[in-house]
């Protein structure tokens, strides 16, 4: 990858994995502008557990989908393991995604064509540098860390939905990523099988030291978590 | 695994694959045949002349003769002399030469003592006549241009070098009973080179076809000798040159171009399909070649707006399936090379059945026996779908780039939307394929 001197000086100097500086987001509709997101800062260090909450409307997708490299910021920077991503290019952002980032997603997004498998090798399968043993090795280990080692062959309609969140977290995990970032990940779950997600998501960060941001709107769940951040009219509150 | 990914795409929903393939196949099969037609066309155009209308590969005339031997016969004529001048340039190319036959030809009045009629009387070389007539190339490709008594009456002409064919049409408008027989005196005149009328006797007893309507009342065919006879001349108008199976044509006439330019009078040579020796031809072709490249045309328009039309409606239930690729790390090129080979995939797999297909129709219509009467021709011929791998081919080759270009069209421009829009589409969820295809 060409971005090596994209790289911050100080990188390094704490291991953050999510910078945020002062970035602002707005959405035209019509005649109006939505400010998303106003000038906000943010640090997301290696091997926390973040929850992101807030009402709905007050920016949460919005930012995750910025640090994401989903969509781009108007103004201020984002660093993703000291690369700072205003200055990728398209296909550099997905290869960025690619190494750095997973995502889990609010109903999943599966391929319904691929099998279990398939599915969680998706992100491997445009990596060069990964040979097939390899690629083998760390899709087993995947699904084995989510438990679906069984249902390998299965395909997603073949799954309940908790499964099926699970092989979306296998398919974030699998490429051993910086950051796993995960848009109410629950919301399409009973409160018991949202549990036992958030279960194996704790259990991941604390066995793998796998770094969560995601967001929510349960407050059942925030008693289970490490560190919350607050936000209300796309600003951080106190 | 993105073929398999690809392949399995194409099951997603079997109903709209099948419709596009299907498409492709008839297609493919389309265009096949007709490329058969045209090629079948070329090949029995390309064989009577050089073979049934005795013009060799090549013809070699005194220059300006096609335009002025009608007026001036005895200037537009090779003499003895020359005659031996052109042979010995020939014989320079004998490992490409493999007979030639001298023609010529002129216009005159057949009788029988009770009745005459105009006639074109054409002068040949009955060794090159006998040789032209049995070439397994005119038997491939023409076998119905020639009459089935004309391939085994080819040696009469040099059994018996007094012996006059005539065309079925010319015995009709002569009342001359069949079987003709040789001991049947007919006379033939015309005006010598010199000027003077002339009459020979000549053994009506043979017949022979010219293929093209126009030609069908007026052209009987008499060695050269007895021609040379009726014109008083040892002359000939053109010597044909006619090449072994495989020599290109038209090389060989550039290099007997620049060696025939040394001799001391000029010659123009023209190639069998040439416009000035053989304007049907060109006619013909180049209607066919019209006709063909607007069905081309056709075709693939429709091919193309089918495959852009499933695609464009499959890709709309897959947009978020896109943004989630995109978003796990799929760069454009891998999306667009994900879809290209779905495209890829489908279009050999029809093409495959096409092939089948072609070769079941073309086999059908062959053992049908279907006889038509192509424009200008003197009898119905077969209708013969000659089907070659060539050809296949081509069309292959065509249906495939546009296969993928119109793929590859239709996903570039859907990732040119912005990957968070792709991603929050609702128009489907990834989970409820399963009805679609249940649906089919
Ligand atoms: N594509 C868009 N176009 C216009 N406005 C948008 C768009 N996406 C979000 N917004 C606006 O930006 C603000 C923040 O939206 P966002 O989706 O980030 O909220 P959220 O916190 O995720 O809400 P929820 O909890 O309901 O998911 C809202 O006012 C929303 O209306
Ligand atoms: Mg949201």
């Amino acid at each position: 990858m060409v971005v090596k001197n994209l790289y911050r000086a100080d990188n390094g100097a704490m291991s953050s994995v999510v910078e945020i500086k002062n970035i602002s987001k707005s959405y035209k509709l019509g005649e109006t502008h939505v400010e998303a997101i106003k000038n906000l800062s943010l640090v997301v260090t290696k091997g926390e557990f973040t929850a992101l909450i807030g009402a709905s409307g007050s920016g949460k997708t919005t930012l995750l989908n910025l640090i994401g490299c989903l969509d781009g910021v108007d103004r201020g920077d984002i660093f993703i393991d000291g690369m700072n991503v205003k200055q990728l290019n398209e296909n550099q952002k997905s290869q960025l995604r690619n190494e750095k980032i997973g995502f889990i997603f609010q109903s999943f997004n599966l391929i319904p064509v691929l099998n279990i498998y398939e599915n969680v090798e998706l992100p491997l399968t445009v990596r060069k540098d990964i040979q097939a043993p390899e690629r083998k090795a760390k899709v087993e280990a995947a699904l084995k860390d989510v438990g679906l080692s069984d249902f390998m062959h299965h395909r997603p309609d073949q799954l309940s939905g908790g499964q099926r969140q699970r092989v979306a977290i296998a398919r974030a995990l699998v490429t051993s990523p910086a950051l796993i970032l995960a848009d109410e990940p629950t919301a399409n779950l009973d409160s018991k099988t949202a549990n036992l997600i958030i279960d194996l998501m704790l259990e991941l960060n604390k066995t793998k030291n796998v770094t969560f941001f995601f967001c929510t709107h349960d407050e059942k769940l925030m008693s289970r978590v490490q560190k919350i951040v607050k936000i209300k009219d796309g600003q951080i509150e106190a | 695994m993105i073929w398999k990914f690809a392949y399995r795409n194409l099951l997603r929903n079997k109903r709209r694959s099948l419709s596009t393939g299907v498409a492709i196949c008839v297609g493919f099969v389309g265009l096949n045949l007709l490329g058969a037609y045209i090629y079948r066309s070329k090949m029995a155009l390309d064989v009577t002349s050089v073979y049934s209308a005795q013009r060799g590969h090549v013809s070699i005339y005194k220059k300006d003769s096609i335009q002025q031997y009608q007026i001036k016969p005895k200037k537009y004529v090779f003499s003895l002399e020359e005659q031996k001048q052109v042979e010995q340039v020939i014989a320079e190319f004998s490992d490409r030469v493999d007979f030639t036959g001298k023609k010529i030809t002129v216009p005159g009045l057949l009788s029988n003592g009770t009745k005459s009629h105009p006639v074109v009387i054409y002068g040949f070389d009955p060794v090159a006549y006998k040789k032209s007539l049995t070439q397994p190339s005119l038997l491939e490709w023409a076998s119905d241009w020639v009459l089935p008594s004309q391939r085994t009456d080819a040696d009469l002409f040099i059994k018996n070098p007094e012996t006059l064919s005539i065309t079925p049409k010319i015995a009709e408008l002569m009342s001359f009973k069949y079987p003709l027989i040789s001991n049947e005196a007919v006379q033939i005149a015309a005006r010598t080179l010199d000027g003077d009328l002339n009459a020979i006797n000549a053994d009506l007893g043979a017949e022979h076809t010219t293929g093209m309507q126009f030609l069908e009342d007026t052209v009987v065919l008499i060695p050269i000798a007895k021609a040379q006879e009726l014109l008083a001349t040892d002359a000939v108008e053109s010597i044909s040159v006619y090449l072994k199976h495989d020599v290109s044509v038209n090389p060989f006439i550039r290099d007997l171009k620049e060696k025939i330019s040394g001799l001391s009078f000029a010659t123009d040579l023209y190639k069998f399909d040439a416009v000035e020796i053989n304007a049907l031809h060109q006619g013909t072709m180049g209607f066919l070649y019209v006709m063909g490249g607007f069905f081309v045309f056709l075709i693939c328009t429709a091919v193309s707006l089918t495959i852009i039309n499933s695609l464009t409606m499959g890709i709309i239930e897959r947009t978020r399936e896109i943004g989630t690729l995109r978003a796990v790390g799929f760069k454009t090129k891998d999306v667009v090379q994900l879809f290209v080979r779905e495209s890829i995939l489908l279009s050999a797999m029809s093409m495959a059945v096409g092939i089948l297909i072609s070769f079941l129709v073309s086999s059908a219509i062959n053992a049908a026996n279907v006889r038509f009467f192509p424009p200008g021709a003197s009898q119905k011929i077969q209708f013969v779908l000659k089907w070659n791998l060539y050809i296949a081919g081509a069309v292959f080759i065509l249906l495939f780039a546009i296969a993928t270009f119109s793929s590859f069209f239709v996903i570039k421009s859907k990732l040119r939307t912005k990957l968070i829009a792709l991603l929050n589409d609702t128009s489907t969820f990834d989970d409820d394929s399963e009805e679609e295809e249940e649906a089919t």
